[in-house]
C-alpha cells in the first residue's frame, strides 16, 4: 500500500476534531422527521444559523459520536449523539426546559479502556468510586447516593446523568480532570448514573458478531 | 437478625408520593401494586427506589408505557420518562423485576420476528446498536437467555422503553406485539442490562 503524501500545510491543526483514523458525519434537518432544509457536517459547527438553518428539528448521525449543545458556541446543556436516528428534539434531550440545539462538535473517543473515578466532594475528596469498563445505571447500587462533586476521567469517554437509568441532564467527561462540578457546567453536584460512550469505528470491543 | 417469614420481602422496596419532589401523601411498597388508585393514590408523582429493580407503568394493570426503575431518587416525571413527545407525568402501577443479574446477562436479538434473520448476541450494554455494528435501527424478536434487559427506541436509552425479562414467557419475545401494549414498531436503537 502506498501512503499518500500530504503536504504539511494541510495537516489538521489540533482543534480536537478527533482525526485519529475515524470519520465524523452528521446530517441536521430544520424540521422533525428528517424534513426541511438539511446540512451535512464532518466537523464542528459553532452556530447552526451559519448554515442557514433556523433550528435543528431532527438529526441523523452516520458516524460519530457527536456532542450537541443547547446554545451556540458549545454552551448550555449537552446532548450526546451516537450513531442512529433522532427524529425529534425529545429523542436527544430529556429537559423540558429547552428544545434548542444550536451548536455541535465531534466527541473524542480516547481509548478502548474505560476508567473513571467519582468523588463525593470537590477537589477529589470524600468517598471515591472507581468504575472500570462498565456502565452504572444506579450509583446507589454501588454505595454512592446522588452526589458526585469531582471527577477524574482516566480513560475513555463517559457521560453522567442527573437521574438513575440515564435520565435528566447529561454531562460528558472526556479524558481529564474535573475538580468541581462547575467545570462540567452543572449547577449542583447531582449525578445518579454514568456510562461509557462507545463506537466500533474507534474500537471493536463490544461490537456485534452477527451471524 | 430476625428471620423473616417471607425471605424475599427485603429485596424490593419503593417509597412513593402523590406530589412531585417527595411531597404529599407517602406510602411504602415491597411487592406488586396493580393499581395505585385502589391503594389511595390517584397517581404517583415522585418516588425513591430503596432496593431492587422495578418497572412502573403508565396505566393500572401493568399497561401502557413502561419505565425501568433502579435504585435512586425520582423527584419528577422527567427522571423516569424517556419520551417527552408522549408526556406521561404519572405512574399507575408497578412491580419488582425479579430476574435482573447485571453481571451475568445474555440476550439474543434477531432481525426478523420469530427468531429469524440475522442474529446478534449481547452480554454488555449497547447505547447505540448502529454504532456497535447492528445493521439497521430495528429488531424483529428477542430471546433473553439470562437477566433482565431494557431496550429503547432511540440511541442513548431514549424514547419508549421495552422491558425484556428471562422469567417472563421463557424469555421469548417473538413479535413486537409481545413487547408491551405501547409497542407499535420494531424501532430499537439502544439496549442495556437492568441493574439489581
Amino acid at each position: 500500500m502506498t501512503e499518500q503524501q500530504s503536504p504539511p500545510e494541510q495537516m489538521v491543526t489540533g482543534e480536537g476534531a478527533g482525526e485519529r483514523g475515524g470519520n465524523y458525519k452528521i446530517t441536521i434537518y430544520e424540521l422533525e422527521n428528517f424534513q426541511g432544509r438539511r446540512c451535512e457536517l464532518s466537523e464542528e459547527l459553532p452556530n447552526v444559523v451559519d448554515k442557514a438553518l433556523e433550528k435543528v428539528g431532527s438529526i441523523q448521525v452516520e458516524s460519530g459520536p457527536w456532542l450537541g449543545f443547547e446554545r451556540q458556541a458549545f454552551a448550555g446543556e449537552q446532548f450526546v449523539l451516537e450513531k442512529g436516528d433522532y427524529p425529534r428534539w425529545d429523542s436527544w434531550s430529556n429537559s423540558h426546559n429547552s428544545d434548542s440545539l444550536m451548536s455541535l462538535r465531534p466527541l473524542q473517543i480516547d481509548s478502548p479502556d474505560h476508567k473513571i473515578h467519582l468523588f463525593e466532594n470537590a477537589g477529589y475528596t470524600g468517598r471515591k468510586m472507581e468504575i472500570v469498563d462498565d456502565d452504572v445505571p444506579s450509583l446507589w447500587a454501588h454505595g454512592f447516593q446522588d452526589r458526585v462533586a469531582s471527577v477524574r476521567a482516566l480513560n475513555g469517554t463517559w457521560v453522567g446523568y442527573e437521574y438513575p437509568g440515564y435520565r435528566g441532564r447529561q454531562h460528558v467527561f472526556e479524558k481529564g480532570e474535573y475538580r468541581h462540578w462547575n467545570e462540567w457546567d452543572a449547577n449542583q453536584p447531582l449525578m445518579q448514573s454514568v456510562r461509557r460512550v462507545r463506537d466500533q469505528q474507534w474500537h471493536q470491543r463490544g461490537s456485534f458478531e452477527n451471524s | 437478625m430476625i428471620q423473616r417469614r417471607r425471605p424475599s420481602s427485603g429485596l424490593w422496596k419503593i417509597v412513593v408520593w402523590d406530589e412531585p419532589f417527595f411531597q404529599g401523601k407517602r406510602h411504602e411498597f415491597t411487592t406488586d401494586c396493580y393499581s395505585t388508585p385502589e391503594r389511595g393514590f390517584s397517581t404517583v408523582r415522585s418516588f425513591r427506589i430503596e432496593s431492587g429493580a422495578w418497572v412502573g407503568f403508565e396505566h393500572c394493570g401493568f399497561q401502557g408505557q413502561q419505565f425501568v426503575l433502579e435504585r435512586g431518587e425520582y423527584p419528577c416525571w422527567e427522571a423516569w420518562s424517556g419520551s417527552n413527545a408522549y408526556h406521561v407525568d404519572r405512574m399507575s402501577s408497578f412491580r419488582p423485576i425479579t430476574c435482573a443479574v447485571h453481571g451475568r446477562s445474555q440476550l439474543l436479538l434477531f432481525e426478523q420476528e420469530n427468531f429469524q434473520g440475522r442474529r446478534g448476541e449481547l452480554s454488555d450494554d449497547c447505547p447505540s446498536l448502529p454504532a456497535l455494528g447492528w445493521g439497521g435501527s430495528a429488531v424483529g424478536s428477542f430471546l433473553v437467555c439470562s437477566g433482565a434487559w431494557v431496550c429503547s427506541q432511540y440511541p442513548g436509552y431514549r424514547g419508549f422503553q421495552y422491558l425484556l425479562e428471562s422469567d417472563t414467557h421463557a424469555g421469548e419475545y417473538k413479535h413486537v406485539r409481545e413487547w408491551g401494549s405501547h409497542a407499535q414498531t420494531g424501532q430499537v436503537q439502544s439496549i442495556r442490562r437492568v441493574q439489581q
